[in-house]
């Protein structure tokens, strides 16, 4: 009973104790706080604030609830505590979930506060609002904060602007344009486009207006409100024919400006008639120039070119067809005259040069052939670097072997009243290309009468072939010059023979300096498709630099990797795939069957061509092994590999330079590439037999790698091979009579049946016995031995 | 290679008797080797070396004597003064 009664005192104390501790108290609180008894609940919070961990969070989550209940002008009091209490809590307490709530409680009281804001509200107001936003430095709920400083930084941005429209109307534009650049810089950090770019045009507006707009003001506004940018424009071509910048000026008005306006029309006729004005000022100047020109009677080389110049400048910037016509007309004549004077003087860069300015001249016959002749006198007269030499070869080329350029010359010629000339063997296009002939052009056969303009373009470049040879032998230019010209006339040819369309066909140099290789390449790609023929992708390489078809570029790439696995090859040097590092080509190669077909051969014709030691070297054999290995075209050169190891095997082991199992070894690998080879599996043949009898004597090394290649092939053998093995079932026959013939037929059954009676010695010949039937054919219930089963 | 009709002294449009009296008279002359003078006169007798060695004159593009260019504007004298550059304005007053 006293026990009883103890008990029942230390309880109520314990609960006594119990009932004063914090986390008791904070259980109450909670209740009351989920309750929504905010006021009560806070209450018993703060008793036991720096009592509970968890007292300062809750206590800040009922200041939350009661800024959410308060009215607008009691907020600021329960949100000053909540920020005062999170820069000193007690120890322990979550400091991150106490900052949830403070940033909860200040997000709140800043989204009721923008709500609030009002149209009337000053700059000042805003200003300071944005800086309190951005002065409190939350750690969460970074979105809602920066919604309210963007919404707070675009009222800004506005309102500063809208102050900036007043200033200017004001005419105060320094100061509106400080604030239209204030404004701009607001937008643009909120990437609004639209209020960025009207901000950025209204101050272009204002530095037009002040006269210290500069050219590197922004040019090209996408977004901006069109009212404002029509006026920039405006103003900005205004302010160009001002400062008399027609040109610029009316780039504006076109490319910014609706003519429907009235002013733009005005300001369109202005800039019309002083370029006319200034058009026809210059017209002036070339009149006075023509008549001078004309009435001098030695032609004034610099007036000329002057006149040239100023013509051919003319022509190209006037907006006004009648003057551009007009120009146009005088341009050929004061072309010739200054072409004459350079070719006359000796000048034969500068009338090339002349030449090449002209636009497309390769599609003018005479202005072609004059290139080509500015080429050939360049070369006969002048020590030229490689760079020069190799556009003027390429032109020369292009001009000897136009078709064109020799028909239109023959205008000129005035011995050939008696004459016709043909186009049979010519070096150009075909008839199809050439469109309509001159009356003494055919494609008649060549006699005395009818002469060939193959046979004068053929004498041109034998002339011109002859000078490099005499220039080469001289030291004046590099052999590599002469390889160049011979790869430009190899190129121009097939070109030719390739295509037979009436598009112009130029050396690959000069192709490719003027862009035209690009539809070259394109017109044998489509060829391809349609006839399979390589021969047309080969015919495109030289064309293709830059040109984007993949199919000419593929074919380039499966080229080169042809050509240098050939060097490789040919200079003994070891071929790999990372060596030629190319996979792409690799398969470039293979999708190519002529190029592929083509290699093989090659590879054929450099093996061949070495001596019998180079060809045995296991380096060459292995480059020959890899070919094989890499390449789709490769039977012929699996056979050439089978004949050339059967022979090298044949050589070291008659010289006893190599054992027999290392031969078998050896050409295994080609049996591997070609199984039916005939010699390939006699040879073998013999080896196996060979090595089964040395196995049989005990005299064999590498037992085990003997019976791993034989139980490849047995596994894999061939017709040929099983037909050349009839020698081991020869030999298994002559051991079996041997046995016989001896007596030792006993001996003979126990082998033949593998009994576990045989000594080692037995158990070798009862396996070899194996292997003689495998590669015979032969089975051991057939033969000889038949007849001893029947003896015991 | 020199140019054949200068070494036999001869224009583009010689006949063969010329060629062939301008060859004798070079020779005589002997300004160049005999060997260039027969060269010179070979070419020019055989048409196709003949063409070939035309070939390498200049041509020249078809064109017209240069003439004064007669053009007049027919638009009506303007000034900037008369156009503002206020036309377009999108200032609000």
């Amino acid at each position: 009973m006293e026990v009883l009664g103890v008990i029942i005192v230390l309880g109520l104390i314990g609960y006594a104790i119990y009932i004063n501790t914090s986390n008791y108290r904070y259980d109450i609180a909670n209740n009351l706080l989920n309750k929504r008894d905010f006021h009560e609940a806070k209450g018993i919070f703060l008793e036991i604030y720096e009592k509970h961990k968890e007292a300062p969070i809750s206590y800040a989550k009922c200041q939350l609830a009661l800024i959410k209940a308060a009215p607008s002008n009691v907020r600021i009091s329960f949100l000053k505590d909540i920020a005062a209490r999170a820069k000193s809590l007690p120890r322990g307490v979550d400091q991150s979930a106490y900052s949830r709530v403070n940033d909860e409680a200040h997000i709140f009281f800043f989204e009721k506060k923008y709500d609030n804001i009002k149209a009337s509200d000053s700059l000042v107001v805003l200003k300071t609002f944005l800086k309190e936003v951005e002065n409190f430095k939350n750690k969460s709920l970074n979105t809602r904060f920066n919604k309210i400083k963007s919404g707070l930084k675009q009222k800004i941005g506005v309102l500063v602007f809208n102050q900036a429209l007043q200033l200017e109307g004001k005419m105060n534009f320094e100061e509106a344009n400080e604030k239209y650049s204030e404004a701009a810089s607001l937008f643009k950090a909120l990437s609004n486009k639209t209020s960025f770019e009207n901000a950025v045009l209204r101050g272009n507006i204002v530095s037009l207006k002040l006269g210290s707009f500069t050219e590197s003001n922004q040019l090209n506004f996408e977004n901006g409100d069109s009212v404002i940018k029509d006026d920039y424009y405006f103003r900005l071509a205004h302010k160009y024919c001002f400062e008399k910048q027609f040109t610029r000026a009316q780039e504006i008005v076109e490319n910014y400006l609706n003519d429907a306006h009235p002013g733009v029309t005005e300001l369109k006729n202005y800039i019309d008639y002083q370029t006319l004005e200034a058009d026809l000022q210059e017209v002036d100047v070339i009149n006075e120039k023509v008549a001078l020109l004309l009435s001098s009677k030695e032609t004034q080389s610099n007036l000329v070119l002057e006149l040239f110049n100023r013509t051919q400048a003319l022509t190209s910037s006037t907006v006004f067809n009648e003057i551009r016509e007009a120009t146009g007309k005088l341009l050929p004549s004061l072309f010739n005259r200054l072409f004459t004077l350079r070719f006359n003087e000796g000048d034969f860069k500068g009338a090339l040069n002349l030449i090449c300015s002209y636009d497309q001249f390769w599609t003018k016959p005479e202005l072609l052939k004059n290139a080509g002749v500015c080429a050939y006198n360049l070369f006969e007269a002048e020590n030229l670097m490689f760079s020069d030499m190799k556009e003027f070869i390429s032109i020369w080329l292009s001009s000897v072997f136009n078709d064109r350029v020799l028909i239109n010359s023959l205008d000129k010629t005035a011995w050939d009243d008696a004459y016709s000339f043909t186009l049979i063997d010519s070096l150009g296009s075909s008839s199809k290309s050439l469109g309509r002939l001159p009356s003494n052009v055919n494609f008649g056969e060549i006699d005395e009468e009818n002469i060939s303009i193959g046979a004068a373009q053929r004498e041109l470049l034998n002339r011109f072939e002859l000078m490099l040879v005499a220039k080469q032998e001289q030291g004046l230019i590099e052999i590599e010059s002469i390889d160049f010209y011979h790869s430009e006339k190899a190129a121009i040819e097939n070109l030719i023979e390739a295509v037979d369309d009436k598009n112009f066909k130029p050396a690959p140099c000069l192709a490719k300096t003027h862009g035209l290789n690009e539809e070259i390449v394109e017109v044998l790609s489509s060829l391809y498709d349609e006839t399979k023929d390589e021969g047309l992708l080969r015919c495109g390489v030289p064309y293709l630099e830059s040109a984007k078809s993949s199919k000419v570029r593929s074919y380039a790439q499966a080229l080169k990797l042809s050509e240098m696995v050939i060097e490789r090859f040919k200079s003994g040097l070891s071929i790999s795939k990372t060596q030629l590092n190319s996979n792409t080509a690799i398969s470039a190669l293979k999708t190519f069957n002529t190029l592929s077909i083509h290699t093989e051969t090659r590879v054929i014709n450099a093996f061949n061509n070495f001596s019998e030691e180079v060809r045995f070297k296991k380096s060459t054999r292995d480059n020959l092994a890899f070919y094989i290995d890499s390449f789709s075209s490769n039977s012929k050169c699996k056979s050439l590999y089978a004949k050339t190891l059967a022979d090298y095997t044949v050589r070291e082991v008659n010289d006893d330079k190599m054992s027999y199992l290392e031969a078998l070894t050896l050409l295994g690998k080609a049996y591997g590439y070609v199984p039916n080879h005939q010699r390939l599996c006699q040879n073998m043949a013999f080896l196996i037999k060979a090595l089964l009898f040395e196995y049989i004597n005990e005299e064999l090394r590498g037992v085990k790698k003997f019976k791993e290649i034989l139980d490849s092939l047995k596994t894999n053998i061939s017709e040929e091979l099983k037909r050349e093995c009839y020698i081991l079932k020869e030999a298994r026959d002559s051991i079996i009579e041997q046995f016989i013939s001896s007596g030792n037929t006993q001996g003979l059954t126990l082998i033949m049946t593998g009994s576990y009676q045989l000594s080692a010695s037995g158990r070798k010949f009862h396996e070899a016995f194996k292997y003689f039937d495998a590669f015979s054919g032969t089975k051991s219930d057939l033969g000889p031995t038949n007849n001893l089963f029947g003896l015991f | 290679m020199k140019n054949p009709y200068l070494i036999l002294g001869i224009g583009q449009d010689a006949t063969k008797s010329e060629i062939k009296k301008a060859t004798l008279l070079a020779m005589k002359e002997r300004k160049y080797s005999i060997k260039e003078i027969q060269t010179a006169a070979s070419m020019l007798s055989h048409p196709s070396k003949r063409l070939a060695a035309d070939f390498l004159f200049p041509g020249k593009m078809k064109s017209k004597r240069p003439n004064k260019i007669s053009i007049k504007n027919e638009f009506k004298p303007m000034s900037l003064e008369n156009i503002s550059a206020d036309s377009l304005c999108s200032l609000k007053k």
